[in-house]
């Protein structure tokens, strides 16, 4: 609920209009929250963004001001008798509900949200990251109070600020704010490896669709090779010329999709598929024998080089975006140390092709599912 | 070699212009210290251009072919694109609109070899009776998916509504059915047509040297003489096609999109009315409004709610879309409240609060290579100065905003709505 409150109001905006209104005045600043999944923990995202004062046309200080509001919102939310306020706690209750429920109205995400709940269980994955609508029915201005007062006590923190501004008085603000606070016990974020069957399990599951959506999760729990692994998602599953868009949907037809992505954090892979129902069966062992053929025959050199091109030029484009900078380093922070996308690109160029081979080895068939049409 | 500037006075950027001797309009904006580029190479072809006119004879075509034009138009009988981009590491994708398909690439490096590639295969079909019968299971397949998406179902069902001839009341992909019946002679005579260079336009932004750019386009874009393409001509009514639509899928509560139908508009006039009506939509009913508060406080509407203005060649109208157990009450309301409004406007005060945001999210549109690269593209498809938008914004009054308000037609509006089943 936390993710909700810090957009709603705050002590100085007591609604939702007023605060509406005053990130209208900041020329349309944006005010967002996320909940997430993040090493095993729920990762609270609250970020603000606005012009640079350059762009202001009366001369206002667009980005004090916007961290003030930012900061009001996280350290001031807006109290009553040791509670969230419980009207606009109600309302944004039943706007999670909502949201919770609405996952049925996108397939891929709801096929995701079931999948994950073989895949990972047992584990923070199994859920999906803003929890279960039957446990956000129980929430109440008190309990949510009681957890953001949790969070912000306990919760491990990062602030990323990225713009052409040294952010010296956005920098005076948060220390203030951090100051007031009385932090103990920080929770250390560590980067479990999700734990691999020893039988895959094979789920089925239906929906009134069309399509159907095929996903498979393979895990590496001792995966320790991060650049070979990331090149051999891409050149299985994670580009235009990848194993399975030439072999699968260019040359078969099997579907119009067909990718794959690696999760470094848990050390799983995912491959999906959005297929014909009855295509199902062919597009499974088809995606297990590129698996296979990379473990058993390795890649090739111009598959490798295509692979490395793409990341490289990926890399380079961090620095065009300020949600790519913030992304690349918050990313890294349960890393022993902070590296840069150039000494990455260099690790990624060192690469070979029997790596990419090893890396792909590591890797166990898990979960098998598949969501098709009610028969 | 006549490149024309176009400067704007309110963010200090400049874009030139240049016309290649075979009719394509090249538009960039070159950004210093940013490291990558992005280019767009658009036909004005869309899944709303349903026939053209050949010789005196009207010839029709199967709906979807823009988009299985698209599709086919990545193969070659040597190497695809995507395997010559794959030798630059650039990302490249294409898009098909209701009036539009685009063809871009983003990198980081090698731009040269990039601009080359892109303009190679959008300029060298090569379409078989193999080929083309291998994409028909492929785009079988994204016309299912999107059948399955809800969100994209209430709205071409909303267009269905709307409108009772214009083309854009067909799906972009067509369906299992018309698909069936293209073949690559319809595709080369749709790409003869509407890939015409005059038809066309390249936009760069970016990390690039507008130079080098002109001189690859004279290079690699093949001479034709410019002519207009005849197209079958249509009236559409003022009013909506039908004033309410429904159909039920897995949802978990009725999701639902309004539109308010307006005549067409082109040029200028098309930008200056997208951006009063979006201001005005912002007032009335956005994040800010009363009418979001209280419709939140009723449990009417949730987070899911936004307003804003579709248009395009041929259709302009008013759109709003959300989740509700009361659909059908959210219209009610808001056409109640467009009524009120004009017997007693929105406060001056209002208007210069929204007026600000809207000219800040345009000016926040040139932070990123590409939504600028995107900004001009939009803006050569409407026929205006990549800076249209952001100057009217920056220059709207309240006064022609009451025009614009008592101009709208409350009634002529459709609700389409899909419930749970």
């Amino acid at each position: 609920m936390a993710a909700y409150e810090f957009t709603e109001c705050s002590e100085q905006y007591t609604d939702y209009k007023q605060l509406s209104s005053a990130l209208l005045d900041l020329y349309d600043a944006s005010l967002s929250a996320a909940t997430s999944l993040f090493c095993g923990a729920r990762r609270t995202d609250v970020w603000a963004a606005a012009l640079d004062d350059r762009y202001a046309l009366n001369g206002e200080k667009l980005e004090c001001e916007t961290a003030r509001l930012l900061c009001g919102c996280i350290f001031r939310p807006l109290v009553k008798n040791g509670a969230f306020d419980e009207k606009i706690t109600e309302m944004l209750r039943t706007q999670l509900i909502d949201n919770l429920d609405s996952a049925i109205n996108d397939k891929a995400v709801y096929a995701s949200e079931r999948a994950a709940k073989t895949a990972f269980i047992g584990e923070a994955a199994e859920l999906p990251a803003s929890g279960l609508s039957e446990n956000a029915k129980n929430v109440t201005a008190v309990s949510a109070f009681n957890a953001y007062r949790e969070m912000m006590k306990t919760a491990h923190a990062e602030i990323c600020a990225v713009g052409c501004s040294e952010f010296a008085e956005s920098e005076q603000i948060f220390t203030e704010e951090f100051s007031k606070l009385d932090r103990e016990n920080i929770y250390q974020l560590k980067a479990e490896p999700s734990a691999l069957k020893k039988t895959p399990a094979i789920i089925e599951d239906n929906l009134e669709m069309q399509q159907a959506i095929l996903r498979m999760y393979f895990k590496a729990p001792k995966m320790d090779d991060r650049p070979a692994n990331a090149l051999f998602s891409r050149i299985l599953g994670g580009m235009t010329t990848s194993r399975f868009f030439t072999n699968i949907r260019e040359k078969r037809s099997l579907c119009y999709y067909c990718g794959s992505s690696a999760n470094r954090f848990n050390r799983t892979l995912v491959c999906s598929a959005g297929i014909e129902p009855q295509n199902a069966e062919k597009t499974r062992e088809a995606m297990l024998a590129e698996i296979n053929d990379i473990c058993e025959n390795g890649v090739t050199n111009d598959e490798l080089e295509r692979a490395k091109l793409e990341i490289l030029d990926e890399l380079s484009s961090t620095y065009d975006s300020a949600l790519g900078i913030s992304s690349w380093y918050l990313s890294q922070i349960t890393d022993e140390k902070f590296i840069s996308p150039e000494e990455f690109a260099e690790l990624i160029k060192a690469a070979t092709p029997d790596r990419v081979k090893e890396a792909a080895r590591k890797y166990g068939l898990d979960t098998v599912y598949l969501l098709k049409n009610k028969e | 070699m006549m490149i024309e500037k176009i400067y704007n006075d309110i963010i200090k950027e400049t874009c030139l212009k240049y016309v290649c001797s075979c009719g394509t309009e090249v538009y960039m904006l070159p950004m210093k210290g940013w490291n990558t580029a992005v280019a767009q190479f658009t036909a004005r072809f869309g899944s709303q251009d349903n026939s053209f006119i050949s010789d005196g004879k009207l010839i029709e075509i199967p709906d979807g072919t823009a988009h299985y034009l698209e599709h086919k138009l990545f193969e070659s009988d040597e190497k695809d694109a995507f395997s010559l981009f794959a030798q630059t590491g650039a990302s490249c994708n294409a898009g098909t609109s209701f009036d539009y398909t685009q063809y871009y690439f983003s990198c980081a490096d090698n731009f040269r070899k990039n601009l080359e590639i892109l303009l190679g295969f959008v300029s060298e079909p090569y379409f078989t009776e193999e080929n083309v019968e291998k994409e028909r299971g492929i785009i079988g397949q994204e016309i299912t998916m999107y059948r399955d998406n809800p969100s994209w179902r209430v709205f071409t069902n909303l267009l269905e509504g709307i409108y009772v001839k214009d083309p854009v009341r067909l799906d972009i992909a067509g369906t299992v059915e018309s698909i069936a019946k293209i073949t690559p002679k319809t595709l080369y005579d749709c790409y003869n047509t509407f890939y015409a260079p005059s038809n066309m336009f390249l936009c760069a932004a970016g990390n690039i040297d507008p130079d080098e750019i002109v001189q690859i386009c004279e290079n690699k874009l093949k001479k034709a003489k410019p002519f207009k393409i005849g197209t079958a001509s249509y009236d559409e009514p003022y009013e909506v096609n039908k004033k309410l639509l429904r159909m039920s899928m897995p949802v978990s509560k009725p999701i639902f999109e309004i539109g308010f139908k307006r005549p067409a508009v082109y040029k200028e006039q098309e930008i200056s009315d997208y951006i009063y009506f979006n201001i005005l939509l912002d007032m009335l009913f956005g994040n800010s409004s009363e009418f979001y508060e209280q419709m939140r406080i009723d449990g009417i509407l949730n987070d899911e709610w936004a307003v804003s203005v579709f248009n395009g060649r041929g259709h302009f109208f008013l759109a709003a879309r959300g989740e509700s157990e009361k659909p059908e009450l959210v219209l009610e309301k808001m056409q109640e409240l467009f009524v009120s409004y004009k017997k007693d406007p929105p406060e001056r005060e209002l208007f210069e609060r929204v007026k600000k945001a809207t000219y800040g999210s345009l000016v926040k549109e040139f932070a990123n290579v590409k939504s600028v690269c995107t900004t001009l593209s939009e803006a050569a498809l409407s026929n205006v100065s990549p800076f249209c938008a952001i100057q009217t914004a920056a220059s709207a009054s309240y006064e022609t905003l009451l025009e614009k308000l008592y101009d709208i037609d409350a009634e002529n509006a459709c609700i389409s709505i899909i419930e749970p089943l």
